[in-house]
């Protein structure tokens, strides 16, 4: 399991909702945000799709809380964790809007920019994950995107800001579910 | 990664042996790192990033714009002339937002021309002082200060004639009075007095010429304007005078050379301090003209760093009225020679359209520039050639 965590175990201080209205940092910052861009992307759309955020959405999402990211590079201290949580709070709430609702069961590709359609094939390749990660609940699937991006069971308790015996039980039923899903027991 | 609970369900202990799940930790960890590369080649991350950095620069390129755009100038461009002055809420701190308040109230302009010109001549003499002043050196300061009363030698008029002829006087007196005590062996301070006389009795000749005109316009009310504000620097002459006088009654009880070099040093000196105050009153009935306010606060005015160009904008400012509405503005007694003109944008007041065409000379692009101001109805006939409409 690669940790793929920012090196600084600092904790995160959410910015003051003024700093958004700023608009881009200072171009100094242009160049850290573009390498971390470049590195982080990937890792958060798939980090957005073990929670079954469907891949355009997760592209948009992506896309969405690296902009927003980028206008508060200078004031965010933990970036990935800050990343991973916010663009879970829009997946939320993009689900809670109706009208997004019906859009989630599509997973229209041509909705995002991001995505190049040559390439789809490799991420199809994926599917057994992603129907194991179906079958499982939104909090198993969570706590596993969370562990494989690297954090342990007390981190995720913490960034979560649950307990970490819930993070554990969970990680372990999601475990258990996968083991049984890979031998064909569709208990 | 090892789970530290027991699951609740006996039957799924059953099920897992550690190897099991070595075995979905391993395939978990193989999916996850095969699906981060799979995104690196589905996802167009150049893309991505330049969509970023674009938007939050363009997002830069608004509030960049909002500096560099005179909105100021732009909406009062805008609005009706009836608001002129509605910006003066603000209080002014800079002589640039000063006249872009001016600038953008076209009537108050035209009724106060006299008082812009006035500061562009004091703004002027004051630099060519304070440069003189700098260099030390005599004659640049009387050749930068000719040229600068040369420069308006026509438009200050009878009000610098009479001024001059005194100031004349004062100084036949002094350089008198310096030959009568035997002092032309300072002959630096004989030859600026006797200079300076010269210069004054030319200029004071040449404003003789345009006499006629002026005294061809007696009823104007600008006359009575100009000579009072001629009086009253007069007055300020008159003061500066008193104390030349008191040196050269230094002088004449025989004090010696380091005297003389004192009043040399004192007279610049004393000139700049004049020209100062002139320039910050006059800088001060600017604000009350835009403010309508009985007082003026000019303490930010820096009189050492004026810019160079104010001058030459005030001078625009008293004479470009292209694009104004002055249609509310009462014309009469105004002084309107040298104003510049659009046929098409500037708008005057009904009654008064066909005299200024009279009085007026076309220029390029529509342009006309009144060179007489006969009272009104007083030419009817339109100029010729009739300029081409724009």
């Amino acid at each position: 399991m690669v940790r793929d965590r920012n090196e600084s175990d600092s904790p995160m201080h959410a910015p003051p909702l003024d700093q958004e209205r700023l608009g881009a940092p200072d171009a100094q910052y242009d160049a850290p945000f573009s390498e971390f861009y470049k590195n982080f992307m990937p890792s958060l759309v798939r980090f957005l799709l073990w929670n079954r955020v469907p891949l355009a959405d997760a592209a948009e999402i992506g896309q969405e809380t690296m902009a927003q990211l980028y206008r508060l590079w200078p004031t965010v201290t933990d970036k990935r964790a800050w990343a991973r949580k916010v663009a879970s709070r829009r997946w939320v709430r993009r689900i809670a809007d109706d009208h997004r609702e019906q859009l989630v069961d599509s997973d229209d590709l041509a909705r995002s920019t991001l995505i190049t359609s040559d390439k789809i094939h490799d991420y199809e390749q994926h599917q057994e994950l992603l129907c194991l990660l179906d079958t499982l609940p939104p909090r198993q699937r969570q706590v596993l995107a969370w562990t494989y991006d690297g954090y342990t069971p007390a981190e995720i308790a913490q960034e979560l800001q649950i307990d970490p015996a819930t993070v554990r039980a969970n990680l372990l039923k999601a475990r258990r579910a996968a083991a049984r899903h890979m031998r064909g027991d569709q208990r | 990664m090892t789970p530290t609970h027991e699951p609740h369900n006996p039957t799924e202990r059953d099920d897992l042996s550690p190897e099991a799940l070595a075995e979905v930790d391993t395939w978990f960890a193989q999916q996850h790192q095969d699906m981060g590369v799979d995104l690196t080649d589905i996802l167009d991350l150049n893309t991505g990033l330049h969509e970023i950095l674009l938007a939050g620069r363009h997002r830069d390129t608004g509030v960049d714009l909002a500096g560099m755009l005179d909105l100021n100038a732009g909406l009062a461009a805008i609005l009706p002339a009836a608001t002129e002055g509605g910006a003066a809420s603000t209080p002014l701190n800079n002589l640039d937002d000063l006249l872009g308040r001016v600038e953008a109230a076209p009537a108050a302009r035209l009724i106060n021309r006299d008082q812009l010109q006035e500061l562009a001549s004091d703004i002027d003499i004051l630099n060519a002082l304070q440069h003189a002043a700098g260099t030390g050196n005599v004659r640049v300061r009387a050749r930068d200060l000719d040229r600068a009363l040369n420069r308006e030698r026509v438009r200050t008029r009878e009000r610098l004639l009479a001024e001059l002829r005194d100031h004349a006087l004062d100084l036949d007196r002094a350089v008198a009075r310096a030959l009568d005590h035997d002092y032309s062996r300072d002959g630096d301070l004989v030859a600026a007095f006797t200079s300076a006389r010269t210069r004054a009795l030319s200029l004071a000749e040449a404003l003789n010429d345009s006499r006629t005109l002026v005294f061809a316009r007696a009823q104007d009310m600008v006359l009575d304007r100009s000579i009072a504000l001629a009086q009253a620097r007069a007055r300020d002459l008159a003061l500066a005078l008193a104390c030349a006088r008191d040196l050269a009654r230094d002088l004449d009880l025989g004090l010696n050379d380091k005297v003389r070099a004192r009043i040399l040093t004192l007279a610049p000196a004393l000139s700049s301090t004049m020209c100062e105050a002139a320039v910050r009153s006059e800088v001060g009935i600017l604000i009350r003209m835009i403010s309508q306010e009985p007082s003026a606060d000019t303490s930010w005015l820096n009189l050492t760093i004026i810019d160079a160009v104010v001058p030459g904008r005030l001078r625009d400012l008293a004479d470009d009225f292209i694009a104004a509405d002055l249609r509310r503005v009462n014309l009469t007694g105004l002084d309107l020679i040298g104003v510049r003109w659009s046929r098409t944008t500037t708008r005057w007041p009904d009654a008064d359209e066909e005299w200024i065409l009279a009085a007026s000379e076309p220029g390029p692009c529509g342009i006309y520039i009144i060179r007489a101001a006969p009272a009104p109805g007083g030419l009817m006939v339109a100029p010729s050639p009739t300029p081409v409409e724009v």
